[in-house]
């Protein structure tokens, strides 16, 4: 008994000493087997202070324009850094926007950002919701105004980055630091595939993911389970938001229509679904999968070979995708809001 | 927001003898002001509101094509700070032709960098669509029928087929050369095409017009 005891508080005392040492480290981490983040380090090296820093500027509506918003209101950490329920989502003064707010995670393997991947930077990412008029509509000066005048902001940004004159490349790589420290590998998936003691699927899961082999992975590929991907999926035309997707950037029609195949980690929590979340529910998915017609604009993927999912089998598949939540990355405490000191 | 200033370094031409090259933007022959009214033909009249471009990748050639001299330095202007002074970082001797890109190249545009000419407060950032606008020009013409009678060009995009920085080859025949913006504007239809605002074929034409209007 006192054994069992003595065990309980060695490991309470453990995870408080791992949760306070923590501070003390940048969270990103290079999970096992993995490949080379795409991020450039080198241009804004892991610090923990302006990690920090980003972290509360990550959390702050002083980001915009009349201080009702911050990054977290469409990005919230529970709901796997996305705006839970809001198949597109308001900014200031209740603006709708045209698009899904993404969910956030693993971004240092990305190569380009948004539906449309018209941002190739995760630094300069966050220039647009700052400044776009349905989001934040800030202008960079007003920020860097309310920066320098700020009792919290203007020593912090001087302390991390040695300087009083706040410049836009601060601003971003502050916001970075905490951007790119989102790193989401811990769910059954992962622990089964590194092979961890203990952890298997289920056989429902395990059915889930044959067929997610089958019908999925060829879009949905790699460590981040999609990301890097623009494909048409056969989702029509909504004429209110006249979206046309991948199109926008490259000025090719053979990119209309085409969007951004996301990343599947966290699913479970991210709904509603699409770029535009037209569904509300992970079955809704499957079921326009499911259902796909010749004359519905289609990857070639998808073209050659249309998923045949049974009832059962999007039970199964859904199954599969729950094992894709990684709740200690949903709660870790490092991610939360902590105001600087 | 700090001015940008060339600081390329140069010395003279055996032919030439200019110790530094200029920059300047005409209308009608003289500087071009901002915000100042020109009657272009009768009863026709423009101004100017805003003009801002980066130049980019600098190479002096002598006589037999050889390179002199390259810097690959981004360089920004803006008609606000008027003429800008080009200084060369050591002495060239016979230079004959000057080549540089109107605009940026496409590493200069996804390098993220957002440091000085590259700061998003000059703005020329473009946040929807990483890059950044190569030429950008704001103004009014009492001829263009539209609501405001004005015209407003963010002429920009790197990738292919409508790239649009453009490479300018000038003989060099002295210690400034100009760009002559009332001789692109009288080439450029305003009442038809007032507003260019994305990359595209638009935007590719208007440039490849535009970069024959810069001179010695």
């Amino acid at each position: 008994m006192l054994k069992r005891h003595l065990f309980f508080f060695l490991l309470s005392f453990s995870l408080l000493a791992l949760t306070f040492s923590t501070l003390d480290t940048h969270p990103f981490y290079q999970p096992q087997n993995w490949p080379k983040p795409s991020y450039n380090f080198k241009g804004n090296p892991l610090d923990v202070e302006k990690f920090k820093l980003g972290r509360a500027l990550f959390y702050d509506p002083i980001l915009s324009r009349d201080s009702s918003i911050s990054c977290s209101t469409c990005h919230l950490q529970y709901t796997a850094f996305t705006h839970v329920d809001h198949p597109t989502s308001h900014g200031i003064e209740g603006r709708i926007g045209k698009r899904n707010s993404p969910s956030l995670a693993n971004l240092a393997w990305r190569n380009d950002f948004h539906w449309d991947g018209g941002v190739l930077n995760l630094n300069s990412q966050a220039i647009n919701p700052i400044t776009h008029h349905d989001e934040m509509d800030m202008t960079l000066d007003e920020v860097l105004r309310r920066l320098d005048h700020s009792p919290i902001y203007a020593p912090a940004f001087e302390k991390t980055f040695g300087t009083k004159d706040i410049r836009p490349f601060h601003l971003v790589k502050a916001l970075a630091q905490y951007t790119v420290a989102l790193v989401s590998a811990n769910a059954k998936y992962d622990k089964v595939m590194r092979k961890e003691e203990g952890v298997q699927f289920s056989e429902q899961e395990l059915k889930g993911y044959n067929l997610f082999k089958q019908n999925c992975i060829s879009c949905h590929s790699g460590p981040t389970l999609g990301g890097d991907l623009f494909k048409a999926n056969g989702l029509s035309l909504d004429p209110e938001l006249n979206d046309f997707g991948r199109m926008t950037i490259t000025g090719k029609t053979k990119d209309s229509l085409l969007f951004r195949v996301p990343s599947l980690r966290n699913i479970e929590y991210s709904f509603p679904y699409m770029h535009d979340g037209r569904y509300k529910k992970l079955k809704d998915v499957l079921d326009h999968y499911a259902h796909l017609e010749d004359h519905q604009v289609l990857s070639k993927e998808l073209k050659r070979k249309k998923p045949n999912l049974s009832s059962n089998d999007q039970k199964d598949l859904i199954a599969f995708l729950k094992t894709l939540s990684d709740k200690q990355f949903l709660f870790d405490e490092r991610f939360k809001y902590a105001p600087l000191k | 927001m700090t001015k940008l200033i060339l600081s390329l370094f140069i010395a003279t031409s055996s032919f030439l003898s200019f110790s530094q090259l200029n920059f300047q933007c005409n209308f009608q022959r003289d500087p071009l002001k901002l915000d100042s009214i020109y009657e272009v033909n009768k009863g026709e009249f423009l101004s100017v509101k805003e003009l801002k471009f980066y130049f980019s990748d600098f190479l002096f050639y002598n006589e037999k094509g050889e390179v002199l001299y390259h810097s690959d330095t981004l360089i920004f202007y803006d008609l606000e700070e008027g003429s800008r002074r080009l200084l060369l970082s050591e002495a060239l001797v016979g230079v004959n032709k000057i080549e540089f890109l109107l605009g940026l190249d496409s590493a200069k545009n996804v390098s993220g960098a957002l440091e000085g000419p590259y700061d998003p407060l000059l703005g020329m950032y473009w946040a929807w669509n990483t890059g950044y606008i190569n030429f950008k020009l704001k103004g009014t013409a009492n001829w263009i029928s539209n609501l405001k009678n004005d015209f407003e060009f963010h002429i920009g995009g790197y990738r292919a087929p409508y790239g649009a920085s453009q490479k300018c080859i000038l003989i060099a025949k002295g210690s400034t050369f100009y760009l002559d913006l009332d001789a692109f504007l009288q080439s450029w239809n305003l009442q038809e095409i007032n507003h260019l605002m994305v990359p595209g074929e638009k935007a590719y034409l208007f440039s490849q017009e535009l970069v024959k209007h810069f001179h010695f």
